[in-house]
C-alpha cells in the first residue's frame, strides 16, 4: 500500500493579481491564473526570470497583497488571517532591518511581536545569534553590517518561532559560497524536521540542491511544475558509472553496445561542480585559517531548530484537500 | 511546532502596540536628525530672546512667544520627519513586509505607530518645556542679565552633550537618544536650581522665581505637535515622501488660517485643523494664566481630531498593499 500524500499546506487556485495606478486603471498583470499546491514537509521552488512574479506571490501568500481573482490557503486559512502568521516564517528578498538597532534588539523586537514568554525570547535569541555566528557583533547597530550579516539577521528572525512553514525569498542572495552550501545543508535539516519550505530564486543551482518539487512562472504564468527529478530527467538515455574502467574493458562496452543497439555509446568523464571544487578547497584551507563569514559560521543549528521532526510532536496543519 | 504562548496572551495586543511604538521610537530618537533638529530648537528658544530682548527692550512676551514659536516650529519638522521616516520608509524599503509577516494585526501596528510618534514627541516637549522655561531667565529684563541663567543654561547642553559622549563610551548606548535624555535631565535640573534664586543670584523661596504658568500652553502646543504627527503619519500611508511633505504643509497652512480662508464655509471650517485654538500666548500677557476651561476645550479638540485622524490612518492603512 503506498503511503498517502501529505496534507497541503499551500493551496493556490487561478490566482490573478493586477496591479493598479493612482486611478485604479490596471498597470500591470502580475500573475494570469496561476495554481499550485505545495504539501506538508515538501522543498518547493518557485523560478522564474526577473519580473515573472515570484515575489507576487510569495507577497499574495503572507496576506502583504490581495488578489485580484482567485484564491489562496495557507495552513488551511486565509493568507489575511493574522494568527495563521504565527505559524510562518519569511525571510525577504532585501535584508530589510531597521539600521539603528542591534542583532539583539532585532531578535527580541520579532520575539515580543511573535508573543514568545521572555524566557523563550531570550534563550531562542541567545541561540540563533549564536547559530548565525553573531554573538560578538550583536550589539552593534545592524546598519554597520555588510549585506551577508544582514542576510543571517533576516534569517534568524523568519526561523524565530520555528515555524512551520517558511518562505524563503532569493535567501542565498548576498551569501558566499560556503554560506550558500551551510543555507542549503539548514534548508535540507528543517525539511528533514518535517518543516515546509518555499524557495524563491532564479538561482538554478541552489533550487536543484534542495528542492523536491519546482514550479517556473513566466510572464506570471505557470509554464512548468511538478517533481523535480520527473522534469529534470532524460528518461530516454542512460548513464553507466564505473570506477577506473580499463580501456580494454570500454573497448570492449562500445562494442557489445554497437552490435545490440546499432548506436555509439557516449563516453566521458564526470566533472565536479566548481561550487564542489570551491568547497573541498575551502574546508581543506579552514583547518588552519580564520572563518569565513557563511550563512552558520559555527556550523551548528540553534537547539531549538535541532529537535524531532514536527511530525512526531504535532498533528498536521492542515486536512487533505 | 506552535510558539509558546506568552504568560499574558490576554495581554498580547498591548504588548505588540507597546513593541511596535519602542521600535518606531528607538529608530527614530537614534537617527541623528532628530537631536540636531532638538539641539537647534533649544538652541533658539534659549538665545533668540537674548538677542531679541535686548535690541527691543521687551521682554517676558517675546521670550516667551519664541520659545513657543520655536518649539511648534521644530516640533513640525520632527512630527513630519518621524511620521515620514518610520512609515513611509518602512513601506519603501520593504521593512513593513517582514512585520506584518509576523502575526500582528494591522490596527495594532498602526496604533503602534502612533504610539511611537507620540513618545518621540513627548521626549522632545520634555526638552523644549525645560528650555522654554529657562529662556524667561536668560532673556535680559530692563537690560539686566541674569549671571546665574546664563551660566546654567549652556552648561545644560554642554553637561548633556558630555553625558552622552561618555554613555557612548561605556556602555555604547546610542549617542543620539542618550543625549536627548540628558538634555532631559540636565534642562529640568537647571530650572530646579534656577527655582530657588531670584535674577540677581538671592535665594528666594523654592519656585517663585519660575515662570511656570507657561508650562501649560507649552502642552497645548504638544497637543498640536501630536495631532501634525498623526496628520503626516495617515497621509504617509498612501503617499510618498515628498507628497506627505506637501500635503502636511497644505494642511498646516490651512490650519494656520482657517478662520480667513474658510469662514463662510462652516462645514471645511470644521474638519480643518485650528492650530490657533493651540496658540495661547495671548492669554499669558500680564501675568495671565490660562484657564482650566480653556485647556479642558483645546484637550477634548485635541482628543476628538486625533481620534479622527488615527480612524481614517486605520482605514487607508488597512486596505494598503505592500507592492
Amino acid at each position: 500500500m503506498s503511503n498517502p500524500e501529505p496534507p497541503a499546506v499551500i493551496t493556490v487556485d487561478g490566482v490573478h493579481k493586477i496591479f493598479r495606478d493612482f486611478w485604479g486603471r490596471p498597470k500591470v498583470h502580475a500573475l494570469n491564473g496561476i495554481h499550485f499546491q505545495v504539501r506538508q514537509g515538501r522543498v518547493f521552488g518557485l523560478l522564474g526570470p526577473n519580473g515573472s512574479g515570484k515575489s507576487t506571490t510569495m507577497k499574495l501568500l503572507l496576506g502583504l497583497l490581495r488578489p485580484s481573482r482567485g484564491s489562496l490557503k495557507i495552513l488551511n486559512a486565509d493568507p489575511q488571517d493574522v494568527g495563521v502568521k504565527s505559524r510562518i516564517g519569511y525571510m525577504p528578498e532585501e535584508s530589510y532591518l531597521y539600521p539603528y538597532l542591534s542583532p539583539d534588539e532585532t531578535l527580541r523586537l520579532y520575539g515580543q511581536l511573535l508573543g514568545l514568554s521572555e524566557h523563550e525570547n531570550r534563550t531562542r535569541t541567545e541561540e540563533l545569534l549564536e547559530m548565525i555566528g553573531l554573538t560578538h557583533a550583536r550589539r552593534r547597530p545592524v546598519g554597520e553590517f555588510s549585506k551577508g550579516m544582514a542576510r543571517r539577521i533576516s534569517l534568524a528572525q523568519a526561523l524565530l518561532n520555528d515555524p512551520e512553514l517558511i518562505l524563503l525569498d532569493e535567501p542565498t542572495a548576498g551569501l558566499d559560497p560556503l554560506g550558500c552550501r551551510q543555507f542549503k545543508d539548514l534548508i535540507l535539516h528543517l525539511a528533514r524536521r518535517g518543516k515546509t519550505i518555499v524557495l524563491c530564486s532564479h538561482l538554478l543551482a541552489d533550487v536543484e540542491d534542495v528542492c523536491d518539487r519546482i514550479a517556473i512562472l513566466y510572464n506570471g504564468r505557470i509554464c512548468a511544475d511538478g517533481r523535480m527529478r520527473d522534469l529534470l530527467q532524460e528518461s530516454r538515455i542512460c548513464r553507466l558509472s564505473i570506477r577506473q574502467p580499463s580501456p580494454a574493458l570500454i573497448d570492449e562496452l562500445q562494442q557489445t553496445i554497437r552490435k545490440t543497439t546499432g548506436q555509439e555509446a557516449a563516453i566521458d568523464h564526470p566533472s565536479r561542480s566548481l561550487e564542489d571544487l570551491f568547497l573541498s578547497a575551502i574546508r581543506s584551507a579552514e583547518a588552519d585559517q580564520t572563518r569565513p563569514s557563511g550563512a552558520l559560521p559555527e556550523g551548528r543549528l540553534a537547539p531549538f531548530l535541532s529537535g524531532p521532526p514536527v511530525s512526531e510532536t504535532t498533528p498536521p496543519a492542515a486536512s487533505p484537500p | 511546532m506552535e510558539v509558546p504562548a506568552s504568560p499574558s496572551s490576554a495581554l498580547r495586543p498591548f504588548v505588540q502596540i507597546l513593541t511596535i511604538a519602542r521600535l518606531t521610537a528607538l529608530e527614530t530618537l537614534r537617527h541623528p536628525i532628530f537631536l540636531l533638529l532638538s539641539l537647534t530648537a533649544v538652541a533658539c528658544i534659549l538665545v533668540v530672546p537674548i538677542a531679541i530682548a535686548h535690541e527691543l527692550g521687551e521682554q517676558g512676551r517675546l521670550a516667551r512667544d519664541s520659545a513657543l514659536a520655536f518649539q511648534f516650529g521644530f516640533g513640525v519638522l520632527i512630527a513630519g520627519y518621524a511620521a515620514g521616516s518610520s512609515l513611509r520608509r518602512e513601506i519603501e524599503t520593504g521593512i513593513l513586509s517582514t512585520l506584518l509577516s509576523k502575526n500582528i494585526g494591522r490596527e495594532l501596528f498602526y496604533g503602534g505607530k502612533v504610539v511611537g510618534i507620540g513618545a518621540v514627541l513627548a521626549l522632545y516637549v520634555l526638552v523644549a518645556i525645560p528650555a522654554g522655561l529657562l529662556a524667561q531667565r536668560v532673556s535680559p529684563l530692563n537690560y539686566e542679565v541674569d549671571t546665574l541663567a546664563l551660566l546654567i543654561a549652556p552648561a545644560a547642553v554642554v553637561l548633556a552633550l558630555a553625558g552622552a559622549a561618555l554613555d557612548n563610551f561605556i556602555s555604547r548606548r546610542s549617542f543620539a537618544s542618550s543625549a536627548m535624555i540628558h538634555l532631559v535631565i540636565t534642562l529640568s535640573a537647571g530650572v530646579l536650581i534656577l527655582a530657588a534664586f531670584s535674577r540677581d543670584s538671592t535665594p528666594v523661596p523654592y519656585g517663585q522665581a519660575i515662570e511656570w504658568r507657561l508650562i501649560p500652553a507649552q502642552l497645548l502646543i504638544a497637543e498640536a505637535l501630536l495631532l501634525f504627527g498623526t496628520l503626516c503619519l495617515a497621509l504617509a500611508v498612501r503617499l510618498k515622501t515628498a507628497a506627505v511633505l506637501a500635503g502636511a504643509a497644505i494642511f498646516f497652512l490651512l490650519g494656520l488660517a482657517t478662520d480667513y480662508l474658510l469662514g463662510t464655509f462652516p462645514l471645511l471650517r470644521g474638519w480643518a485643523p485650528h492650530w490657533q485654538v493651540f496658540w495661547q500666548s495671548d492669554a499669558l500677557a500680564a501675568g495671565g494664566h490660562l484657564s482650566g476651561d480653556v485647556i479642558e476645550q483645546v484637550s477634548l479638540y485635541a482628543i476628538f481630531y486625533l481620534a479622527g485622524l488615527i480612524a481614517v490612518g486605520i482605514v487607508l492603512f488597512r486596505h494598503q498593499e505592500m507592492e
